[in-house]
């Protein structure tokens, strides 16, 4: 029996948990968009959260969202990391960093394309510092969540681990973060 | 026993329509709510939305929600992720009536893929039903412009950020129902 017509998954330019069908926001959370949010307290916290990658992607860039004060002038590492397949964090695959930038707007960092075959992957933050670091995050109900559907955390985590060390989340915060499968713009 | 073609009602439903914001066509995940008249803004930028088609489809018809206030001129088309223009309407007078403005274009067949809804105006007053989302959240949802300087749809995109783009247009691509 040949099939001609398998549907396929098209693959989205930006991948966060924002993402339909890859990102793990439920769409019965009742805030309808993310506000700008400082960094919980905690150097160098590293925040993983689960991505569902359902077909071959290239990851190209890194991203996060800046919100209001990005007066710090931090340095934010973001990056992708395997699942062990026991649905937790483990080995970095990709990640890039650079110093924050000093306006409200999403922040890109090239990284070498690498290849993502489907399956379970988590998304990674970390940053050098906390103070006047602010970006976007989905809060609030959150903490009525039990905390594994939000992700994990990691402390002292900046640069971000070769392998993660992941605990439970201790906030319900949720930053917009990810990677871009395009190169530009 | 050979299938040529798969079982529509068993493998994939097909789509009568492909657009900006529902499921299966979007990447949208938030509840969000939709106004019936934002202003578009900047005269002649166009705005790309990027869409999900799982299979293959032929459009034949591309809409957009209508706002009440028109003065200039509208033009809504279809990219690919390469930024190559596939159909468009071209430069057409916007009305005032809220509804959703259905248009004919040439039929035109596309595969699966990610592609680019796009609407431009030449009037910075014109309304669009839109879903207004936070700066600079529309981009980091994947939104696109581009400053034309015209309202016709350029036949390449020259695609870039506007992080200061506070919206996200309701457009749609209405597909043919004729089982392919």
């Amino acid at each position: 029996m040949s099939l001609t017509r398998a549907p396929i998954e098209p693959v989205p330019p930006m991948v966060s948990m924002a993402t339909a069908s890859w990102g793990w926001m439920s769409r019965l959370f009742t805030s309808a968009d993310a506000a700008s949010t400082s960094l919980e307290t905690g150097t160098g916290r590293a925040y993983y959260f689960p991505v569902s990658v359902p077909t071959l992607t290239i990851v190209r860039r890194v991203f996060w969202v800046n919100g209001t004060n990005v007066a710090g002038g931090n340095t934010i590492e973001a990056g992708v990391y395997r699942d062990t397949g026991a649905g937790v964090p483990g080995t970095k695959v990709i990640s890039g960093s650079a110093t924050q930038g000093t306006a409200s707007q999403v922040q890109f960092v090239d990284v070498t394309d690498t290849a993502l075959t489907p399956g379970l992957y988590w998304l990674a933050l970390s940053a050098s510092n906390t103070n006047s670091t602010t970006l976007f995050a989905w809060a609030g109900t959150f903490a009525q969540w039990p905390r594994e559907l939000i992700g994990f955390q990691e402390a002292s985590a900046n640069p971000l681990p070769s392998t993660a060390t992941p605990a439970e989340r201790a906030n319900g915060n949720v930053y917009w973060f990810g990677f871009a499968t395009t190169a530009s713009p | 026993m050979t299938l040529t073609a798969a079982p529509r009602s068993f493998w994939n439903p097909q789509n009568f329509s492909i657009d900006t914001v529902m499921a299966r066509s979007s990447w949208l995940t938030a509840t969000v709510s939709v106004t019936a008249n934002q202003a578009w803004g900047t005269a002649n930028r166009a705005i790309y939305i990027p869409i999900r088609v799982p299979r293959l489809c032929t459009v034949v018809k591309l809409a957009f929600g209508n706002g009440s206030t028109a003065t200039g001129n509208y033009d809504i088309g279809l990219y690919n992720a390469a930024g190559t223009r596939l159909v468009s309407k071209g430069s057409t007078a916007k009305g005032v009536t809220q509804e959703m403005t259905v248009v004919d274009v040439a039929d035109t067949t596309i595969s699966a893929g990610t592609y680019y809804l796009a609407l431009n105006s030449d009037s910075t007053t014109d309304t669009f039903m839109a879903i207004p989302f936070t700066a600079p959240t529309a981009t980091a949802r994947g939104a696109l412009q581009q400053a034309v300087g015209a309202v016709t749809l350029p036949s390449t995109a020259t695609f870039a950020l506007d992080h200061t783009l506070a919206f996200w247009p309701v457009i749609s691509a209405l597909l043919s129902t004729v089982p392919a």
